[in-house]
């Protein structure tokens, strides 16, 4: 409402490059947040596969451990940063919106801005790789004294996680006052569909945790440039306290990369079991204890640095207890899905296959709570496995799944459909045979971010390979799929699928293009 | 939202639905506020003060977020036809702008969009000027409003 | 399927391969040397026997209803979705599991948390990229590092069966014996682990982290370091040798007079 009154002539919206830099309009930042994510999938997938290709057999063949290290490093915080955030906050701005009824984010300016800083976020990030000392190599946890041996590279890194950081906050703040101002008439919080829930849920964690990291790793700047021993063991410093605010902040941190998973999940069993939503109330109770429980949990990631005897029981019970409102969860779409009507189009299969393979990682996740066990479990494969499995066929399956289910309508085109399904089949396949065996090799005894191993692990380690290569080449697949959508197909019907519900599925699925030509006549 | 009053004089209020009350934001606002600040104050007792001021930085984001939500949700648009005259007022706060045109002169446009699946613009066009109205509507009720603003001015 | 799939890979694989190939077999945590390695073991079993059977129940009902309840069946779909009683039900139950496996696994860890009578005290000191073992109360003290040639890391020899896995000095401790290990380190973060003996814990500078052990049987241990510490986080094993209580005493007796004479040697 800046210019209430203006001159005649058409609004004209900027084009080619310009409409996607100065566009405040939720579509086109989602779709940019979802493209920006595709990319930083396959530069991280490249990552993992030279991971893989090192680990293909023992003895060091193609890159020096410490370009390894910053492999291990770089590929984690590209996948967390780059991809599965950006593409649940992608999806946010696509859908949320439309399916609380509101005409757009409540903060659309702001929202322009907390895209665009992640591009330079991650150019920061990524110039690091061709810097005097290499890139980030101590982890993706950035556990000191190791991070403080960084080189060069290391202000850009931590200015990096501030700008991913400011970004996301951003991004949340839109999301929670999306949903809580702009909401239709009538769209009560207890009718909002479960993706909604689940974002607000994952916004407020978000806002709660993001200050925790930025502090965090502003206090290792302040060690490594400034002379303050925050973390110095030798300043009189705690070392291992960096570890308890790197996983204040992580733990929910993990819980941010699902929860909107499970919303995504939550909508597309209904829609394939043509049977509403088994136990919405509980889902949502579920969601919130879930987002409760992750701020008490965090030290079970540091089961062993010695913690005393009550810390490593209380954090053991509380680790524990997640397995309840989680399999609340996975009980309601069994449940959901048990005398529906089920068909099983591509999205149905993704998200099936999520339930299976996040239900396995879960399993995982409970072994590993077991403190006594978890001596044996952590830092290895095993636990490598574990992440992978929540995180992969968790996660990244829960996105695609998301893309299929709401491509029709973003396009207008249906995707191929019997692509997509050998897409889902090859991913499936690929990635059990990737990440099954390391949890082998975890349990046989082989640590993690290892560049080299003994001869023990070389078979499971060559399977993992092949898988991980297959995986990737799998997702060539998946982009081809998409630009192939976009670009034409059969054309979606405004409900697209039999069983959806939701006020998203009452929009048109996108008329096609129309400019206004006709200058009208006043009379 | 559009309200409607029929009558001598035509009126119609379009408001955005504003889903929670200025309580219920300030609720929100300092829940988030006492779990962040619980937090930072937390670390900052055993030395590691630095949180506590990046938590202070977003919480004035957060807040300057809600309360720039709640104002934009807040504005209305009045636009009041009568036999020879359309007028359409703009209340933003205490804020009040009105603009007058001859309803011989009026008229209601309904641009489509450039790009399929974003929204319609409507415009009151009169004498080579014009105002958008509306802006803050969904797209469905803004195709609504068109229509009805259509059928009154003709 | 895709169990089924992999399943079937895995079952051409092995036949490819030979399975005297120790690797394949390697699919479980060791039961290693000592009680608690073995009440470890247990725990492991028991919760993945638990999740097991949990899995077959919930992936069973899925998969019966993914055969049974679909369209081209022709089956209409039912209309329910709420039940509080099922609700609880499946609340409760995973709860009584859980406290079911927290009693077993909290007595286990207060067991290993109790570091009292322990007879042997040894100092441990991560480096990057090696390993200091002090006996404490006698003078007996040396740096352990890898021994695999650079020739087999960088595969212009063929690997031996310990590649990576081998040290240039052991550390010796005696079977049946408590022995309590102090735990720091001089520079990064590093983590001493030995599968076998169940011991994991991180090296930190500035803390002492303490854990003990008694071990049931002769043999060689290996381990390796559990923490990111750098360039070489993957070069610095562990390789601990238990032997009976006397050949240790004449171990030490010797190392401490080599010990001596090598101080005299300097101070002369």
């Amino acid at each position: 409402m800046s210019s209430v009154v203006k001159d005649t002539h058409h609004d004209e919206h900027p084009s080619g490059i310009m409409r996607w830099i100065t566009t405040t309009n939720h579509k086109d930042i989602g779709t940019l947040y979802l493209w920006f994510a595709m990319i930083m999938f396959f530069i991280g997938g490249l990552m993992a596969l030279v991971i893989r290709s090192e680990l293909f057999q023992p003895g060091l063949q193609f890159v020096d451990p410490q370009f390894f290290n910053s492999m291990t490093t770089m590929h984690a915080l590209v996948m967390i940063f780059g991809v599965v955030m950006p593409a649940f906050t992608g999806l946010a701005n696509w859908m949320i919106p439309i399916m609380i009824g509101g005409p757009d984010m409540a903060l659309p300016r702001m929202n322009n801005w907390s895209f665009w800083i992640m591009p330079f976020a991650f150019s920061m990030l990524l110039s690091t790789l061709w810097m005097d000392g290499g890139a980030p190599a101590g982890g993706w946890t950035l556990y000191p004294p190791l991070s403080l041996q960084t080189g060069d590279a290391f202000p850009f890194l931590i200015f990096a996680i501030h700008f991913m950081g400011l970004s996301s906050i951003m991004g949340a703040i839109n999301i929670v006052a999306t949903i809580l101002n702009m909401r239709a008439p009538g769209m009560t919080l207890m009718k909002m569909p479960l993706f909604v829930w689940t974002w607000l849920i994952t916004a407020f964690l978000l806002i709660a945790v993001m200050p925790v990291l930025a502090g965090g790793v502003t206090m290792l700047l302040t060690d490594k440039f400034f002379g303050t021993s925050f973390f110095n063991a030798a300043g009189g410093g705690d070392p291992v306290m960096f570890q308890h605010i790197f996983w204040f902040f992580g733990h929910p941190e993990v819980y941010i990369l699902i929860l909107p998973s499970f919303g995504v999940v939550s909508a597309i069993i209904p829609t394939f079991a043509r049977k509403p939503l088994f136990g919405y109330s509980s889902m949502v109770y579920a969601t919130a204890s879930i987002a409760f429980l992750s701020f008490i949990v965090w030290a079970h990631h540091m089961f062993t640095v010695g913690m005393p005897l009550a810390g490593e029981v209380f954090f053991m019970f509380a680790t524990m207890l997640i397995a309840v409102p989680t399999g609340v969860k996975v009980f309601n779409w069994v449940t959901t899905m048990w005398k529906g009507a089920m068909t099983f189009e591509t999205p149905m299969l993704f998200a099936i296959g999520f339930i299976v393979m996040f239900t396995i990682g879960g399993f995982s996740g409970l072994m590993l709570a077991i403190t006594p066990a978890d001596f044996q479990y952590h830092d290895t494969y095993f636990v490598v496995a574990h992440f992978h499995y929540v995180l992969v066929p968790g996660s990244i399956f829960a996105i695609m799944a998301a893309c299929y289910f709401w491509l029709p309508k973003w396009t207008g085109n249906m995707y191929p459909e019997t692509l997509g399904k050998i897409h889902f089949w090859l991913s499936t396949f690929f990635v059990n045979l990737t990440f099954f065996p390391m949890h082998f090799v975890g349990l046989a005894g082989m640590p993690r971010r290892i560049p080299d191993y003994s001869l023990q692990f070389a078979d499971y380690n060559m399977i993992a390979s092949i898988g991980a290569f297959g995986f990737g080449f799998a997702q060539l697949i998946f982009l081809y799929l998409i630009i192939k959508t976009i670009k034409g197909g059969s054309k979606a019907t405004d409900q697209v699928w039999e069983g959806a519900e939701g006020l998203e599925w009452t929009l048109s699925s996108p008329p096609p293009y129309h400019s206004f030509s006709t200058p009208p006549v006043i009379k | 939202m559009i309200q409607y009053k029929e009558g001598e004089i035509k009126e119609f209020i379009i408001r955005p639905n504003n889903s929670l009350s200025w309580k219920g934001n300030k609720i929100f606002f300092f829940l988030l506020f006492f779990v962040s600040f619980i937090i930072a104050f937390s670390f900052a007792m055993v030395g590691m003060w630095l949180i506590v001021p990046f938590t202070g930085l977003e919480m004035i984001l957060l807040g300057s977020a809600l309360t720039y939500c709640y104002i934009k949700n807040s504005q209305c648009e009045v636009v009041k036809i009568d036999e020879n005259k359309v007028s359409v007022a703009l209340i933003k706060m205490r804020n009040k702008k009105v603009f007058n045109c001859n309803r011989y002169w009026a008229k209601f446009v309904l641009n489509k969009p450039r790009l399929s699946g974003y929204p319609h613009k409507l415009v009151l066009r009169s004498a080579g000027r014009e105002m958008e109205i509306g802006a803050l509507l969904t797209d469905e009720e803004r195709i609504k409003l068109a229509k009805m603003l259509k059928k009154n001015v003709e | 399927m895709f169990l089924i799939k992999n399943l079937i890979l895995f079952i051409t694989l092995m036949a490819n391969f030979s399975l005297a190939n120790a690797g394949w077999l390697d699919l479980n945590m060791t039961e290693g040397v000592t009680d608690i390695s073995q009440e470890v073991f247990g725990l492991h079993m028991l919760i993945l026997w638990i999740c097991v059977v949990i899995g077959v129940l919930v992936f069973g009902a899925m998969f019966w209803s993914i055969l049974m309840h679909r369209k081209s069946k022709g089956v209409t779909p039912a209309t329910f979705h709420e039940s509080t009683s099922l609700e609880f039900l499946w609340t409760i139950v995973p709860f009584v599991i859980l406290i079911g496996m927290a009693v077993p696994a909290t007595k286990t860890l207060i067991k290993m948390y109790d570091h009292s009578d322990s007879e042997i005290h040894i100092k441990i000191t991560g480096y990057q990229w090696l390993w200091q073992y002090e006996y404490l109360n006698t003078n007996v003290s040396f740096y352990s590092k890898l021994s695999t040639p650079y020739d087999e890391i960088y595969n212009k020899s063929t690997k031996n069966v310990n590649y990576l896995q081998e040290v240039d000095k052991e550390l010796i401790v005696p079977v049946n014996k408590k022995i309590r290990f102090l735990l720091t380190s001089n520079d990064v973060l590093h983590a001493w682990w030995v599968p076998d003996l169940a011991l994991k814990k991180d090296a930190i500078p500035g803390y002492i982290n303490e854990m003990s052990v008694v071990i049931n049987e002769p043999g060689i241990y290996r381990g390796r370091c559990a923490e990111l510490c750098g360039r070489h986080h993957g070069f610095m094993p562990i390789v601990i040798k238990a032997v009976e209580e006397k050949e240790y005493e004449e171990w030490l007796a010797n190392a401490e007079k080599a010990k001596t004479s090598d101080v005299a040697k300097i101070n002369k």
